[in-house]
């Protein structure tokens, strides 16, 4: 499937990517200290962060993947929006931020190495590190196979000029650049992506033309439901429980709360404030999302007969309404949110990398104690590196592409111990030093443990989403069990070292407010709570 | 001078609205006119806020 693009779209990718470099440019003059480059210099109101936060999760594999479920599940695939986003995203900001955000650290890691000790800080830093690389890689693979595809690059070219890209303005304006190519790509990725939905729904009549003729496809009426049947029956072959503890708990509250390439931008904010709206701020366009992702999934699946059977991949959904519905112009815009959208996943990835790499890593475990100029370069090095990693990955990819998804499908459940031990971090003081290390090591050999034990057929939990579903959970199980008894043999740290770290246990910090931030479209409790209210009130036009 | 992403953002789509505008009135195709018009009423939005709240 090619595309008929043309100069006028190959001009109009051409001015974003001048702007994305200028954007580079222009953040370098900025940037001094250590906090500067990893950062951003603390100093973002929450609009931004809350934009980028949301975008960098906005990867073109989660627009093309969430099309395909649309496609595939129909309205269930809204689940992953509404329950597996939103309460997270509410979580995070109100209950987890302040203890990340007033504690200083630049990094999850960091975090866990006050709370713990170097060992968890070092084990979770070469996870993080490891997996970052790999799904840089991926991402970078997924976008040379969509470029070959619809605008006929070759695929080895497609990997190093957008790899160059990215790696040129992250080694020029370090998180800064990243944060504000994300705010910018979110925007044109939503101007790609709305006329595609509206001209798509046009184009079958409008919303009940669009019911119709799903009723009449090969979904049936299931595809336009979301929790009809989630006991029984359903396109995704989900049980409720495993809908609201499995995604919206442990996968969810794990990805969101603790995957650090998503921290980052809200410890990036100007206060503790902004800090807090980052993920609630993040949660509203959240919810409207799948207006643009799922609904042309159901638009494309009534539209192409016989999608996602034989040659035809689900994943071609958003394509092939590009092809058929956008003229040359929008078109071009189109594509540019589309690649946009691939280098920003990556961008997100890498930049998460070179600050775990250089403070948790080098600085922490090698070369200790010297100055800023000294990590910033460091910083800058380690960007080339992953970078040049990631391509690496690419091609490997290329060649074994069931390998990379396995690692992928992997790593979306690494989070889960991750997530249970924060919660007992954050919540019992009694907590020890060793436990959190034993923790999560055991709670991540569980994980592969049973994605090994389902991939080669031991045990069968149905489908792959049951199998995340499950393996996330017996993650988060044992992760705490193995925490608590460790807990019962080895000594806690002493209350004074915990300060600040954990609930109750509180800290004289100067409070940091702005004006204005007493205002309530500035307080995270009101915000955050509008928006579960929304979530649910969104399953009220869809149930 | 701090840089000022709500002016890049303003800037960029003014100028893709300007253009698919163009584009648009030439060639006949009314989707590109009217996310033209849209995506420049959004970018002047920007330019404006831009103008009236300096950081």
């Amino acid at each position: 499937m090619r595309l008929d693009v043309n100069l006028l779209d190959y001009a109009l990718i051409a001015i974003y990517f001048v702007v994305v470099l200028g954007i580079g440019f222009a953040a370098r003059r900025a940037i001094t200290t250590q906090d500067d480059f990893f950062l951003a210099g603390r100093g973002l109101p929450a609009w931004v962060t809350g934009l980028a936060f949301v975008s960098a999760n906005l990867g073109a594999i989660e627009i093309l993947g969430m099309a395909a479920n649309g496609a595939q599940y129909g309205a269930m695939t809204v689940h992953y929006y509404w329950v597996g986003a939103v309460p997270a995203m509410v979580f995070l900001g109100i209950v987890m931020m302040p203890f990340y955000y007033r504690s200083r650290v630049r990094s999850v890691p960091e975090f866990l190495r006050r709370r713990f000790n170097p060992s968890t800080q070092l084990l979770n830093a070469i996870m993080f590190a490891v997996a970052q690389i790999l799904i840089a890689g991926v991402n970078l693979y997924a976008l040379a196979l969509v470029m070959e595809a619809l605008l006929g690059w070759p695929l080895p070219a497609s990997v190093l000029v957008s790899a160059l890209i990215v790696l040129s303005y992250i080694t020029l304006g370090g998180l800064s650049s990243a944060i504000y190519n994300e705010v910018l790509q979110f925007f044109v990725i939503l101007a790609g992506l709305i006329p595609l939905t509206v001209l798509g729904l046009m184009r079958v009549g409008g919303i009940d033309g669009l019911a119709d003729r799903v009723r009449q496809s090969t979904l049936g009426e299931a595809g336009l439901h979301t929790w009809a049947d989630t006991a029984g029956d359903n396109p995704m072959q989900a049980h409720w429980i495993g809908i609201v503890f499995g995604l919206g708990f442990v996968l969810s509250f794990g990805y969101w709360t603790t995957n650090f390439a998503e921290v980052q931008r809200a410890l990036s904010a100007r206060n503790t404030n902004a800090a807090r709206l980052t993920p609630i701020v993040a949660a509203y366009p959240k919810i409207f999302i799948p207006l643009v992702t799922v609904i042309p999934g159901l638009v494309a699946l009534v539209m192409f007969d016989g999608l996602g059977q034989g040659d035809s991949a689900y994943n071609d959904a958003i394509p092939m309404l590009m092809r058929d519905l956008l003229p040359n112009g929008l078109l071009g815009i189109a594509v540019t949110g589309l690649l946009a959208s691939f280098m920003a996943g990556m961008a997100a990835n890498i930049s998460g990398f070179n600050t775990v790499f250089t403070n948790d890593l080098w600085a922490a475990h090698v070369v200790k104690g010297r100055d800023d100029a000294y990590y910033v370069r460091v910083g800058r090095i380690a960007t080339v590196v992953g970078v040049a990693l990631g391509v690496g990955t690419a091609f490997i990819a290329a060649g074994y592409s069931n390998i990379m998804e396995y690692l992928q499908a992997l790593f979306s459940i690494f989070n889960a111990p991750l997530f249970a031990t924060f919660l007992l971090a954050l919540f019992w003081k009694r907590m020890t030093a060793w436990a959190g290390f034993w923790g999560l090591l055991g709670g991540t050999l569980v994980a592969i443990a049973s994605y090994v034990l389902y991939k080669s057929g031991t045990i069968d939990f149905g489908t792959e989403l049951n199998a995340s579903f499950w393996g996330a959970g017996l993650a988060f199980a044992s992760d705490i069990l193995i925490s608590v008894l460790v807990t019962f043999v080895t000594a806690p740290k002493p209350v004074e070292e915990l300060r600040g770290l954990v609930y109750g246990l509180t800290v004289d910090v100067e409070d940091d407010a702005l004006k204005g931030d007493e205002r309530w479209y500035r307080n995270p409790l009101f915000l955050g709570i509008g928006a579960l209210v929304l979530s649910i009130a969104m399953y009220g036009v869809i149930l | 001078m701090k840089l000022d992403i709500r002016q890049v953002i303003g800037g960029l789509f003014l100028l893709y609205g300007v253009i698919l505008i163009a584009v648009g009135l030439i060639g006949g195709e009314a989707p590109n006119l009217w996310t033209g018009a849209a995506m420049a009423v959004f970018g002047g939005a920007f330019l404006a806020w831009a103008r009236l709240k300096r950081i």
